[in-house]
């Protein structure tokens, strides 16, 4: 539907193409207007939200 | 964000320049990044360690924004979830139409994208909402694959299913649970269902509303985004909810509803928070019951291994 390549995890995706996050552990939301995610094994969060 | 790769191991460095861009090359209008780290999180200073405020017109939008959030809803969900069998129970108490979808689809699908519920026919916000608008069940003629065998971004009904969920099973709807569970123990100022006694806190604009036609003209030439300007294309009804969120801004039509897949309402420094209190989740699950992040995690020990 969206023409990349997509992985999910337990509600959050998790590191693809569509949305390259970080390790391999990292999981998060790249949505329409923010892109948040979190990388446990590196212990960082991040997010950054746009038109807003 | 205009950025190759890993975006969140790049240098802050190189990703700032990736954010000037999108004002300088781009039209964007207005951004916050936030960052934190573990060691900054336990100092006494307080829970960030940088945040950054990009371009002109960025101030005036920084107290709170639009947030899709899926995360949020996720946060609600997958820890309860993880610690227990509740995962690969049926979801009977979804509210699915088919009695069939009720027995044969886990928890652990509808997470995981995997339940092939098709977008709804209809626009349910078309009449004005209140809070609690988003309790109606989808109403779905069958699913879009063989639930379970393949996953696909659900981008809306994703929070409609997990919302319906939280609610059947707790009896709070998806917004007082986030702001029970999730939000109020983290002292987040953030709500899936902006109360009115909040709507202040409101200055994001819908990204539809705002979109300049410069950028809409060069997303509607490239073809992968051509589904994204046809109304009748699965990827639109998908992500426009049937173009519910095509409607203008400041009709507090849609931020009071609680639509647990795109209508979250807090600001980059407080996502932040939040996911940083998941990743603590996560943690915890590791060493319980949740085999998927078990499993990446012993794929990480492995290759560290093999180095």
């Amino acid at each position: 539907m969206i023409f990349l390549e997509t992985s999910f995890g337990l509600g959050y995706m998790i590191s693809s193409l569509f949305s390259p996050f970080g390790g391999t552990g990292s999981f998060g939301h790249p949505g329409a207007v923010d892109r948040s995610a979190c990388d446990p094994d590196n212990n960082l969060a991040i997010g950054y939200v746009m038109n807003a | 964000m205009a950025t190759k790769g890993r975006w969140m191991v790049e240098p802050a460095s190189r990703r700032t320049r990736c954010i000037v861009r999108n004002f300088s090359e781009h039209d964007e209008i207005g951004a916050v990044i936030a960052s934190t780290s573990r060691a900054a999180r336990s100092s006494t200073s307080g829970a960030e360690r940088w945040t950054r405020r990009v371009g002109a017109h960025t101030t005036r939008h920084a107290a709170a924004g639009v947030l899709v959030d899926k995360g949020a809803t996720a946060s609600c969900v997958t820890p309860v979830a993880a610690r227990s069998d509740d995962l690969d129970t049926p979801s009977r108490r979804t509210g699915l139409s088919s009695q069939q979808w009720q027995e044969s689809i886990p928890v652990r699908w509808l997470v995981s994208h995997k339940a092939g519920l098709r977008p709804s026919t209809s626009n349910w916000l078309a009449t004005r909402s209140s809070r609690g608008t988003h309790r109606r069940s989808p109403r779905s003629a069958g699913a879009l694959w063989e639930p379970g065998s393949a996953h696909g971004y659900h981008a809306l009904t994703f929070g409609w299913v997990l919302g319906e969920l939280i609610r059947r099973v707790d009896g709070r709807g998806l917004g007082q649970f986030f702001a029970r569970r999730s939000a109020g123990p983290l002292g987040l100022e953030f709500w899936i269902g902006l109360p009115e006694s909040q709507e202040h806190r409101r200055r994001a604009r819908p990204l539809a509303a705002c979109c300049p036609t410069a950028a809409r003209s060069r997303l509607s030439s490239k073809s992968c985004f051509d589904q994204f300007v046809r109304p009748d294309s699965l990827l639109r009804r998908a992500l426009t909810l049937n173009g519910v969120f095509d409607i203008p801004d400041g009709t507090r039509v849609r931020a009071p509803a609680e639509i647990g897949a795109a209508n979250g309402i807090t600001n980059a420094r407080l996502a932040v928070r939040m996911y940083a209190g998941s990743s603590a989740s996560c943690r915890h699950a590791r060493r319980g019951r949740c085999s998927e992040c078990a499993d990446r995690a012993s794929g990480q020990r492995r290759r560290r291994n093999d180095r």
